[in-house]
């Protein structure tokens, strides 16, 4: 039926179109941001490159000594091989499948856990506050470097889990310490929108007719303050796949012959003065992927602010 | 320095001109003319923990002491042993030497010598270098040949009489540092806590007073040392002012700073950097061979290579030669021995025909030995295939690179190499490194040959771990014999003979194969003239009073 | 507020014990440890290696050195690295100004020019500058900040030659101009990321008070549009972005380990990455416990920042 608010067009008899959806809504408005959606294709892109691409390519582990560090890029290897003879740009989509996993992987842990724990810390308030906070507090206080070697130190060579493969564990476990010590910011933000919004009055109306904590958290709480936090989640990402470059540069992340951006970057850290465009590539990837991204994340942020006028 | 900073203005203009800045390194240290002082900077990759060279345990300690410190007797860039503080290499022949009953006593005579505070350097100060090797609440890596010392007589200022409880041959390496008593002696007494004399955390470590060729004038941790030159030196007044110990961890920085000027002297330059290092104008490259060299194992405890014809075989189904040339550039030579072939008087050359290249004679003694090619291409006996593992050192390319050489290698002569690379630590590590504990079967990786011949520790029965470094697991008695009366041959012909028998029964049993010589690369700015690059422990500082700069850079 | 503070600084120092003794728990499972370089040289005899797990102090049982190493701590004593035998704080002091002059230079400069860039680009919202200035936000964010140094140190020191590749000074200079351009390169590469993301920040916030009524009712009072951006806007604006930038203050003593590696720098952030490589374990539980202290305190003065300036925020 027609609404309260007449419209010009409005003939008797006529209905109004239903209105917008909220996803439609919200896609409508992504696609205003054009650097959004240039990256949405890079990223695409990407992605398939790094899923797909390796099957077409020659195994990267072939190992042709006769052929190293060729820079001039030929129809066999269209961005030359590295020093131990292998395919650059095979190895560079291999690692892309490594890297995107890790922080894909990293981040979504990352956001799980700190959106639990900025719920919990932000709706309950008091000493569960200051408990969570004070926690927070301790993880920003272990420095990421020391609890991989740790770790790594006692995962090397034993398998944790018989059926699932030592390469897998190892990406896992990389996986598992980015996210544990990258949930305290989206905590914080979680904890942040939670303090303010139970102010507000509809939180109000839903105690004073006996609505229980946990049903006030995921039915309210949590929608309200899901575009901050879907937003910190893409970004979260971009920050994770930096970081797993960082540790696998330092020579802390994924191991060879595993291929990640990371450690190639730190390989052609040798070839620098030699080869220095074996350095140039992983670090291209690295930043194309990431600022792909960094733009979806604003397009969706300004997708989703309820003050941006549409 | 030839390189400016551009005002924003001008920026434009000046990515125009500038371009490359070309291949030429400019000067070093802001010398515009003659009247700065003339100096040498000398990088290195690692920062010594300490400039006390007893309690050290790193490589890079060697080369920041060698200005600093005398020793009694060094050794020059052809391995021979050199008087430094004492006047004349005491040996058997020139009866500095004696032998005395069971032990021996060897006679120094020392030069007249000042520390750096100018006061004289004396026999006694020997006897107390000793001391210090010997008080157990030191923090000293190695006693060595210390604990050999019966006592020391030091009868006027200028001799000292050292008496050994056996004959011990390689007695010319001790003494490479002497201390300053009158410097020293209060920090060693006391004792920071029992067991612990002050000495390990003495102020003398991190500003060490000695009486080398140069002293040290400062030290700014994770930056350089300096030093400035000592005038008063035994050995003749340094030809430059000051010497810069420069600490670069990079070796891309490195790369840099010596084509930039900023470095005169880029020590044990990486291999990869070769090419472009030969095309940059204005410095030189020494290629020396070292005294490491890459090697590989055979654990005789595992059946299979407790067979001779397996493990000649292996040694013969590599080929050395196009290992250096795909892995090395071809900079690294063919091994043959444990000894150097630079140490001309030990090494005994008819080693190399007996571990040539020859895949074929491999074949034919793993035949004989009863391993049968079976359809996979793989040999086989008695229903086992011959597949042995090979370890080394994980993240390190050229050996990874090698493993995967040799495992084409093997494969076709019939054996499965697989490949099982661990972290530095787990390879050498004690007590449960593999090498130790003897969990593998083919171990990579690199020793340091010495200048003194003696390996008992390597090849000797009695040193298989936990006692030593046998850790082929080694066992002949003719080796036994031989290496202890090595140790105990003062007379060099007669030990040149003894230790000449050893390598060719090791070529024989092939306990293990040695691979390839390494050879640094040490790149010198052409204007210093008197660098000789030396391979032995004395390190490439050991002529620094030597050195000059060229006139008119 | 001022039982608040009180209340926070009392809950920290247990917390601040239980990371000590967490950190040193972990200290202790990294693989190696301060005896490796001496159980891996095969010329140390066994004997030797009792004798100097002695003078480490190593041969006590663990509870034993941490409630040593606590004791010490009390008396402002950070012990002695296992590594050079120096006192520690010696050698903190000795590596602290380098990272003060690099980190708090860096500090400044991406303070400066990030707050700046932001405002303007809220002020000039939608514009060609707001675009620029958001697009090299963006990039700045994005880049592997480590590939950025070496990439700066490629194209400025090694093919150009304008700046110097590493080091604080040049030998025997002490100039200041000599300092600065030894601090271009690794300052640039810090400030980018810290740039970009407090650009950023402080745009979304300014933004969020032009957007308030109390600014459209400074400008139709007929104040002009700079005391309107500068007094009115501004200093709401910055608010939220101080909270950000308090979190930020303990990185300027922890360093930045990859700048410093890269370009040579000796600073507390080499100090604790070599550190860790040889488990010179003093060294690292005092660099630990200060950041530890510093993080405490960052958080602490950030809540603080924010519920003072935002009269919406309460602590129960």
């Amino acid at each position: 039926m027609a609404t309260a608010t007449a419209s010009r067009d409005a003939r008797p008899g006529a209905t109004l179109p239903p209105p917008e959806s909220f996803g439609a809504m919200v896609l409508r408005r992504f696609l205003k941001h054009r650097l959004a959606v240039a990256s949405t294709v890079m990223l695409v892109v990407l992605v398939l490159g790094s899923v797909i691409g390796p099957w077409f390519l020659p195994a990267y582990d072939a190992q042709d000594l006769s052929n190293t560090n060729q820079l001039v890029p030929t129809l066999a290897h269209p961005l030359g091989t590295d020093e131990l003879g292998q395919d650059v740009l095979a190895r560079l989509l291999y690692a892309g499948r490594i890297s995107l996993f890790v922080g894909l992987s990293a981040a979504v842990l990352g956001v799980l856990i700190g959106t639990l724990i900025g719920a919990i810390t932000g709706y309950f308030g008091k000493w569960i506050d200051t408990l969570g906070m004070r926690m927070t507090d301790m993880f920003l206080c272990i420095p990421l470097l020391m609890l991989l070697l740790v770790l790594s130190n006692f995962t090397r060579g034993k398998t944790l889990v018989p059926f699932i493969a030592p390469e897998l564990q190892q990406l896992a476990l990389i996986a598992v310490i980015i996210g544990a010590s990258s949930w305290m910011g989206v905590a914080r933000l979680v904890r942040g929108e939670f303090l303010s919004l139970r102010e507000q009055e509809f939180i109000e109306a839903s105690l004073s007719v006996g609505g229980k904590s946990a049903w006030i958290i995921t039915r309210h709480l949590i929608p309200n303050a899901m575009a901050p936090i879907f937003v910190a989640a893409t970004l979260q990402v971009g920050e994770a796949i930096i970081l797993e470059s960082g540790l696998s540069f330092l020579g802390m992340g994924i191991q060879p012959p595993v291929p990640s951006w990371g450690n190639m970057l730190s390989n052609a850290q040798q070839y620098m003065i030699a080869t220095p465009w074996l350095a140039v590539y992983p670090g291209i990837m690295i930043f194309l992927t990431v600022v792909s991204i960094n733009f979806i994340g604003d397009g969706l942020r300004d997708a989703l602010d309820p003050k941006l006028k549409s | 320095m030839r390189r400016v900073l551009p005002s924003l203005l001008s920026l434009g203009l000046l990515a125009g001109c500038a371009g490359k800045g070309g291949d030429q390194p400019a000067k070093t240290g802001g010398a515009e003319g003659g009247a700065m002082a003339r100096t040498i900077v000398i990088h290195n990759q690692q920062e010594p923990e300490t400039l006390n060279g007893a309690i050290s345990s790193m490589m890079a300690t060697v080369d920041a002491i060698t200005p600093i410190m005398s020793a009694l007797i060094t050794v020059n860039d052809k391995m021979e042993y050199i008087a430094d503080l004492a006047e004349t290499v005491p040996t058997l022949e020139n009866k500095g030497v004696k032998l005395e009953g069971k032990g021996m006593t060897v006679t120094y005579k020392l030069r007249k010598a000042a520390w750096h505070d100018g006061k004289p350097v004396t026999s006694d100060d020997v006897k107390f270098t000793w001391q210090v090797y010997q008080d157990p609440a030191v923090k000293a890596t190695s006693r060595d040949g210390y604990d050999k010392i019966k006592a020391i007589d030091t009868p006027d200022a200028q001799t000292v009489v050292v008496h050994f409880k056996e004959i011990y041959a390689p007695y010319l390496g001790l003494f490479g540092g002497i201390f300053p008593r009158h410097l020293l002696e209060a920090d060693l007494k006391k004792q920071d806590k029992p067991g612990d004399s002050h000495f390990n955390q003495s102020a003398w470590n991190r500003a060490p007073v000695g009486s080398g060729a140069f002293k040290f004038k400062e030290w700014v941790p994770g930056d350089h040392i300096t030093y400035e030159a000592n005038t008063a030196y035994y050995r003749g007044k340094p030809k430059i002012d000051t010497i810069v110990f420069k600490i670069i961890p990079d070796e891309n920085n490195a790369y840099t700073q010596l084509q930039a000027g900023a470095i005169d002297i880029y020590q044990s330059a990486a291999l990869t950097q070769y090419d472009q290092l030969k095309q940059m104008s204005g410095v030189v490259i020494h290629e020396t061979p070292s005294l490491s060299y890459e090697h590989l194992d055979f654990n005789l405890a595992n059946p299979v290579l407790a067979d001779v014809k397996v493990r000649r075989a292996i040694s013969m189904a590599i080929n050395r030669e196009e290992i250096s040339a795909k892995i090395y550039k071809g900079l690294y030579k063919a091994a043959f021995s444990d000894q150097s072939p630079l140490n001309t008087i030990y090494y005994e050359p008819a080693v190399e025909k007996l571990s040539a290249f020859d895949p074929e004679g491999a074949k034919k003694l793993l035949d004989e030995a009863g391993w049968v090619v079976g359809e996979d291409g793989f040999r086989a006996k008695g229903g086992k295939q011959l597949k042995l593992g090979i370890a080394s050192t994980s993240g390190r390319k050229p050996r990874e690179l090698t493993e995967q050489v040799m495992k084409s290698y093997l494969k076709a002569v019939g054996i499965n190499l697989e490949i099982n690379n661990v972290p530095g630590p787990k390879l050498f590590g004690r007590p449960d490194g593999l090498l130790y504990s003897g969990q593998y079967d083919l171990g990579l990786y690199a020793w340091v040959s010495n200048i003194d011949p003696n390996n008992i520790f390597l090849w000797n029965s009695k040193q298989h771990p936990p006692a030593g470094q046998n850790y082929t697991r080694y066992s002949n008695p003719e080796v036994d014999k031989l290496t202890e009366a090595g140790n105990k041959t003062v007379n060099t012909a007669e030990r040149a003979k003894i230790y000449k028998r050893i390598q060719l029964l090791l070529a024989q049993d092939a306990p293990m194969m040695p691979l390839l010589v390494w050879t640094t690369l040490n790149v010198v700015n052409q204007r210093i003239e008197g660098f000789k690059p030396n391979p032995t422990s004395a390190g490439n500082l050991w002529n620094c009073h030597e050195w000059s700069i060229k006139q008119g850079s | 507020m001022g039982a608040y503070i009180l209340r926070r600084l009392l809950t920290s120092l247990p917390l601040l014990l239980g990371v000590t003794l967490l950190l040193f728990c972990i200290m202790h499972l990294m693989p190696g440890g301060p005896l490796a370089a001496y159980t891996q040289n095969p010329r140390v005899r066994p004997e030797d290696l009792e004798k100097i797990k002695h003078i480490m102090g190593l041969d006590q049982p663990l509870y034993m050195q941490y409630l040593y190493w606590l004791r010490s701590l009390l008396t402002g004593n950070l012990g002695n690295s296992l590594f050079t035998g120096q006192a520690v704080t010696e050698m903190i002091a000795s590596f602290l100004p380098n990272t003060l002059v690099l980190m708090g230079t860096s500090f400044i400069v991406s303070l400066a020019i990030g707050v700046f860039l932001g405002v303007m680009s809220a002020v000039k919202q939608y514009t060609a500058f707001d675009f620029g200035v958001t697009t090299f936000a963006f990039i700045g964010y994005s880049l592997p900040v480590f590939w950025f140094g070496v990439m700066l140190l490629l194209l400025f020191a090694a093919q150009l030659k304008w700046l110097p590749s590493g080091g604080v000074h040049d030998l025997g200079e002490t100039g200041l101009l000599d300092l600065i351009e030894h601090l271009v390169l690794p300052v640039t590469m810090l400030s980018i990321v810290s740039v970009a993301s407090w650009s950023r920040y402080m745009r979304s916030s300014m933004l969020e008070v032009i957007r308030q009524e109390y600014v459209r009712t400074a400008r139709a009072k007929g104040l002009d549009e700079f005391r309107v951006i500068g007094r009115h806007a501004f200093r709401n604006a910055l608010v939220p972005v101080v909270t950000i930038i308090a979190l930020a203050l303990p990185g300027i003593f922890g360093g930045a380990i990859m700048t410093e590696t890269i370009f040579a720098w000796p600073g507390i952030g080499r100090l604790f990455f070599d550190s860790l490589g040889r488990s010179d374990y003093p060294v690292i539980m005092a660099i630990l416990t200060i950041s530890a202290a510093l993080v405490v305190v960052s958080n602490i003065l950030a809540d603080i920042a924010y519920a003072a300036l935002d009269p919406r925020i309460r602590y129960d």
